[in-house]
């Protein structure tokens, strides 16, 4: 595997999905259920967040104008805060949406299987969060929060 | 004069111990997933855990407390913990012990001096060292129960805490359950000083409740390594 390439799992037009580790596979199954919707979905495993394939991040968000972050980590000082952050300095003018990101609550992973699903990112989470700044959703606050 | 043990007490904590542990242990083999992750059984364990905590009961202090080993369902259970409470925690049910947030890894009931257990081996060390120098602080006379297994006794943080709890004369003692295997390894190939020869010998609950109830009644200046 190349160190510092992303890997585009999905082609797409209208918002750029950027998942790492395991959540490459939910944000790949959010991208079928947007499509669904008349949304297509762009999906990017950066693969390696050290070095970070900022090119092709960017590249992806010039084409589409909006950010989805994907993170199973807690939102604070997480990879996600930091692509987010990278995008917003070298890619503010490609943004047509707030850049949104959905990683797990800042929270201790509980050991119930209901409380863990709450706190982690899912399918629906993505999808909400890509629908709020494509359009569907877009501007009627129903963020990833 | 040492005060006299209950051994019907004991016998009885022993053997809730076990009976709790069957049933952990039965669901998780018949209905796998019900347990989530894993769990830590304690099978021989009963008579460490029960006779050294019927030296708190003997001579119970103000809030005293007890960090457990991983393996670590018996110690509330002689401490007072509500045992459906406790199979709850460990289904993760809400109406757990600690609303199901913790599970069977992560049984804790401050309200009973029970501090908390990790899955981690020998994790609970200088937690509870810290745990002893709050109490220090405190000066309120409380004591701190510190259960770890031989294996555990090789993670380097043992030593720097015992180490300091000698130095500051920390309220604390130390109880090392030596069962003579590190999960499956032999003491004898896993432990320098015992495959020299000096092999530690094998705790039992009267000899655990003489070096618990000894240091109570020192209050604790025999605290230190070597002593327990």
């Amino acid at each position: 595997m190349p160190f510092g390439q992303a890997d585009v799992r999905r082609a797409g037009d209208d918002v750029t999905i950027v998942a790492t580790g395991a959540m490459v596979g939910r944000a790949l199954a959010a991208a079928d259920a947007l499509a669904a919707s008349g949304v297509s979905a762009e999906v990017i495993d950066p693969r390696t967040l050290v070095p970070l394939d900022m090119a092709t991040i960017l590249a992806s968000v010039a084409k589409t104008g909006r950010l989805v972050l994907v993170d199973q980590a807690t939102r604070h000082a997480s990879a996600s805060a930091v692509i987010a952050a990278e995008v917003a300095d070298q890619g503010f003018s490609y943004l047509r949406a707030p850049i949104k990101q959905v990683t797990a609550l800042d929270a201790t992973v509980p050991y119930s299987k209901p409380m863990e699903d709450y706190i982690l990112p899912d399918e629906p989470k993505i999808l909400a969060a890509a629908l709020s700044v494509t359009g569907a959703g877009a501007g009627r606050g129903e963020g990833a929060e | 004069m040492e005060p006299e043990p209950d051994l019907a007490w004991m016998y009885r904590q022993m053997l809730r111990i076990r009976e709790f542990e069957e049933r952990v242990k039965a669901t998780f083999t018949e209905h796998p997933g019900v347990i989530r992750g894993h769990t830590h059984l304690a099978d021989g364990a009963e008579a460490s855990i029960t006779g050294s905590l019927a030296a708190l009961r003997l001579s119970p202090g103000p809030g005293d407390q007890v960090m457990a080993t991983y393996r670590c369902h018996g110690y509330p259970l002689v401490l007072g913990t509500d045992p459906k409470a406790m199979m709850a925690e460990i289904y993760g049910r809400a109406a757990g012990l600690c609303g199901g947030y913790g599970g069977s890894m992560h049984l804790a009931d401050p309200d009973r001096g029970f501090l908390g257990t990790s899955g981690i081996v020998g994790q609970g060390i200088p937690q509870a060292t810290g745990v002893a120098y709050a109490a220090q602080i405190r000066g309120q006379g409380q004591v701190v129960l510190c259960f770890f297994g031989d294996g555990a006794a090789k993670q380097g943080a043992f030593a720097e805490a015992l180490n300091v709890a000698s130095l500051w004369k920390l309220p604390i003692v130390y109880v090392l359950e030596n069962n003579s295997y590190n999960v499956v390894t032999r003491v004898e190939q896993e432990d320098a000083n015992a495959a020299a020869g000096d092999t530690c010998s094998r705790w039992s609950r009267v000899r655990c409740l003489r070096a618990s109830t000894w240091c109570r009644s020192g209050r604790l200046t025999c605290a230190g390594p070597g002593t327990t």
